[in-house]
């Protein structure tokens, strides 16, 4: 195992039961897909090697269930994930709506400027699409979240959307290091008011 | 009573380190990389989810020592298999020690040896100045060390 990789990031797929969280999740890790439809127990994990910037990185990523019955459990994965993604159906008005609580979850259970990711799924299906792309865009624009139109049959965007995701945390971290203050931002002010000349000359 | 095998996961349940050890008659086959991090993984979560079954014990846990990561007390720690056993023990900020061991080691020799791991950690990568947090860890020094430690147990 040594040395095979650099970094390990932790994304995290929520969204509502059947919008194609794991259908997404198998398209991107080992590039097939199914038809058919077997609910996540709990959490699945997929992994994928991939490189940035020279550097070998392996995203683990924690497929969690949708369904109702299993949110006390997958609350306890949501820690230290460097990365979410929320996906909803582009077919379903519902798991749109529901993404404002998905967002809910994250701000409860996950470390705080947590990296995010708006995906709508089953874009291929024109015919029976309810959420505008418009709407869904506006919506991750006033959340300052970004915004992506996938399909994981015909495997549209989904690479995008978790090297688009990779790339950010990858940059993220950069800038947490230590070393990297070369940006000058974080450099003291010494060009302040000399403090005489505020006072009021008291004496 | 050898140690087969050691895994560390951080806090969130990423793995951070996984060492096989050379061990006579050993039941656990090699895996691959991506096998050891689901392991792991799926560990963390079985100890997460188990300490969530006693919520009163868990409140009780937090109000007297105020670490929300610590499920020690409450969590999994131990799981027996007819080949091997695998202990578990979180530490108050969340690191989690994961042992694979034979079948017939105790209790009490396995608290001693998470000390030394813990030790081990601290000193050699948390005082690494190149170790960045909750990433894998590639201090050549813990390896060594954790080695010989590991190496004196198990003969």
């Amino acid at each position: 195992m040594n040395n095979e990789y650099d970094y390990l990031f932790k994304l995290l797929l929520i969204g509502d039961s059947g919008v194609g969280k794991s259908c997404l999740l198998l398209r991107f890790a080992e590039d097939t897909y199914t038809q058919d439809y077997i609910s996540t127990i709990g959490v699945d994990f997929k992994i994928r090697t991939i490189e940035l910037d020279g550097k070998t990185i392996k995203l683990q990523i924690w497929d969690t269930a949708g369904q109702e019955r299993f949110r006390t459990i997958t609350s306890s994965y949501y820690r230290g994930a460097h990365g979410i993604i929320i996906v909803y159906d582009v077919t379903d008005q519902e798991s749109f709506n529901n993404v404002n609580q998905w967002l809910q979850e994250i701000d409860r259970y996950a470390t705080s400027g947590v990296m995010k990711l708006l995906v709508g799924n089953k874009c291929d299906l024109t015919d029976k699409k309810v959420v505008d792309y418009a709407v869904a865009k506006e919506y991750a624009d006033s959340r300052g979240i970004k915004f992506l139109e996938t399909s994981a049959s015909e495997s549209t965007n989904v690479e995008q959307a978790f090297i688009v995701m990779s790339k950010q945390i990858k940059a993220q971290m950069a800038n947490s290091q230590p070393a990297n203050t070369s940006n000058g931002k974080a450099s003291v002010n010494l060009s302040g008011t000399s403090v005489n000349a505020q006072q009021g000359g008291c004496c | 009573m050898p140690i087969f095998s050691i895994y560390i996961t951080s806090k969130s349940g990423s793995l951070l380190y996984q060492k096989d050890f050379k061990v006579l008659n050993n039941p656990i086959t090699k895996q691959n990389s991506n096998d050891y991090l689901v392991i792991a993984s799926t560990l963390h979560g079985v100890h997460a989810i188990s300490a969530k079954l006693t919520p009163a014990a868990s409140a009780k846990n937090y109000l007297s020592s105020k670490l929300p990561t610590n499920s020690n007390k409450t969590g999994l720690r131990m799981i027996t298999t007819s080949q091997f056993k695998i202990y578990m023990n979180q530490t108050v900020t969340g690191l989690e020690i994961i042992l694979f061991t034979s079948p017939d080691m105790g209790q009490t020799k396995i608290s001693g040896i998470y000390d030394k791991i813990y030790q081990l950690y601290c000193d050699y990568v948390l005082k690494n100045p190149f170790y960045q947090l909750e990433m894998p860890i590639r201090c050549k020094l813990f390896d060594d060390k954790l080695l010989s430690v590991v190496t004196t147990t198990n003969v």
